[in-house]
């Protein structure tokens, strides 16, 4: 595994596109904060201090864009090119195979995260800074959303690879989950059972990254929740990943 | 220990067909195994199922006297159909990537590997850049990481001019000999490969229809004569009586194959023509594994 694991870091380091996201994170980070921050304060809806927690949360959309596109082309590229069937041959099993591409794809999130949110902070040094929103399940609670969102894409990628555009159909049903099935299910069992229930609170983390309350102050019991929530979908999608992956033959491009 | 490679009963179905069939062999150590098959006829998913990238139906492989895969894959190299390497990549890094993977600390490997293909001098030039020689000498050399027992190589040769090809046949041979690496290889070019294999299998419609060794090749292939009359029957009592002789076949209503004199073509024409035969054409045959290659395959779709 560990050799694995090298030898994909070595893969990764050799991807020019490694270093265009490096580069665009850092560009992106420090001209957006910049740009948020100063309009913030000057519209005085941060009341003269900016939220360390908010800092941190913005621009994690973007940095999920570039791991999910990284992680497409670096396990894309083994199928691609053949590479798949040549490193199970040499007698690597196929569930180290799937881990060492989800670490890597969770190590390279958390560097981008890392480089943004030094220039996140970097940038918002020069204002008033508040420290005090922070839960102690803040960093597990953010660890657990990157995790989890990139296990679905590590599965996703393992769809496409074996079953081509087609799986896209599935990986789209997955994503509007919750932004469409989800609520209106909530309604249908309002509106017949009279049951008031949310699920997207069982849905997948990231959509709820851009819920209200974690623009406000995370709260302990929600982002409990959400590691729990995420430590669950990332298990799911990474068993049924590597169960698909065990059973299916590799196919040369 | 007394094989590196044996199947047993290897099946592979791919909705209704199967595209291996029952396959049992068995490579012994320094053994180079010449697969041979028209295309479709399952060489290449065969070696697919050796090397674990498609599941058997039914069947079993062992390695290395009875081992699995897991346990003894890095002592097995393979190129199968098209070379597995990074385009974006030098030939280099693509090694050193599989030199990590292998967990392999001698980094000299890398050079040493990249001369004994013939590719130190590419540099820092991107694999998508090269030649489908230059790729499959890559797949070559990438395969050879680890100091590999078992080579399995379908069509190592494909996409390299006749000075390559007979550089990799030096290579393998060499590999066979000095290192006392055994080879499954498959090959469309049946010269070459009766150049190189001590044994080989033919398969067809995914079967594994006969096997042989270089020696047996060699006796099934002796010279003959064939010899066109115009009475066959009058034609083999006189090659019976005279010649005394009943080594020969009828091969079909007007031709007959001799296995004896087939230094003596004039002789066996004076004799039929003294007799009354009219001797349409006689010259001498020799097969070569790709005649006997056709003859199984023939003989095989007759039966069938």
């Amino acid at each position: 595994m560990l050799n694995l694991l090298r030898s994909d870091f070595y893969k990764t380091s050799r991807m020019k596109v490694f270093y265009v996201f490096l580069f665009s994170t850092f560009l992106f980070a420090s001209s957006f904060s910049f740009f948020i921050i100063r309009n913030a304060l000057k519209n005085s809806y941060l009341d003269d201090k900016v939220s360390v927690s908010q800092l941190l949360l913005n621009n994690l959309g973007c940095t999920m864009l570039f791991s999910t596109i990284f992680t497409a082309l670096f396990m894309g590229n083994d199928f691609k090119f053949n590479i798949v069937g040549s490193v199970i041959s040499r007698g690597i099993s196929r569930s180290n195979y799937y881990f060492s591409k989800l670490i890597v794809s969770v190590l390279l999130y958390i560097s981008l995260f890392i480089l943004d949110k030094l220039c996140v902070l970097a940038v918002g040094s020069g204002y008033k800074i508040s420290f005090g929103d922070f839960n102690k399940f803040f960093f597990l609670w953010i660890f657990c959303e990157i995790t989890c969102g990139l296990s679905s894409v590590c599965f996703a990628n393992m769809l496409v690879s074996f079953f081509g555009s087609r799986s896209l159909i599935f990986i789209m049903l997955l994503n509007f989950g919750s932004l469409v099935v989800i609520p209106i299910i909530n309604g249908l069992l309002h509106a017949v059972l009279k049951i008031n229930v949310e699920l997207e609170n069982f849905w997948m983390g990231s959509a709820n990254m851009f819920h209200p309350e974690y623009k406000q102050s995370l709260k302990e019991s929600t982002s409990a929740r959400d590691i729990v929530k995420n430590i669950i979908w990332c298990v799911v999608f990474t068993a049924i990943g590597i169960l698909s992956f065990q059973k299916r033959d590799i196919k040369n491009k | 220990m007394d094989f590196i490679l044996r199947t047993s009963m290897l099946t592979k179905v791919y909705r209704d067909e199967a595209a291996v069939s029952g396959v049992n062999i068995s490579i012994q150590k320094g053994d180079i195994y010449g697969l041979i098959g028209k295309n479709g006829a399952g060489k290449t998913t065969l070696m697919r199922l050796i090397l674990g990238i498609v599941a058997p139906t039914e069947g079993r492989v062992e390695l290395f006297g009875g081992k699995s895969l897991s346990e003894v894959g890095k002592k097995i190299g393979s190129i199968i159909e098209i070379p597995a390497i990074y385009p974006y990549m030098s030939a280099k890094e693509n090694l050193e990537a599989q030199r990590l993977l292998l967990g392999i600390e001698d980094e000299s490997i890398v050079g040493f590997l990249l001369e004994k293909v013939g590719l130190l001098n590419v540099g820092k030039k991107k694999a998508d850049k090269f030649s489908l020689g230059m790729k499959q000498r890559l797949s070559l050399a990438l395969s050879l990481m680890g100091s590999p027992e078992l080579l399995i190589l379908d069509e190592p040769t494909n996409g390299l001019d006749p000075s390559g090809i007979r550089e990799v046949r030096q290579l393998i041979k060499e590999l066979c000999e000095k290192d006392g690496v055994t080879i499954l290889i498959s090959s469309h070019l049946l010269t070459e490969l009766s150049r190189l294999a001590t044994r080989y299998g033919i398969m067809n419609k995914g079967k594994l229809v006969e096997e042989f060794t270089a020696a047996e090749l060699d006796e099934r292939a002796k010279p003959s004569l064939l010899i066109k009359v115009d009475n066959v029957d009058k034609s083999t009592e006189i090659i019976e009586k005279d010649l005394k002789t009943k080594n020969f076949k009828i091969r079909d209503s007007n031709t007959i194959e001799l296995f004896e004199n087939e230094e003596n073509p004039g002789k066996i024409n004076k004799l039929l023509s003294e007799n009354g035969i009219i001797v349409e054409s006689i010259f001498k045959s020799q097969v070569d594994l790709e005649e006997y290659f056709l003859k199984v395959i023939d003989t095989d779709k007759a039966e069938n």
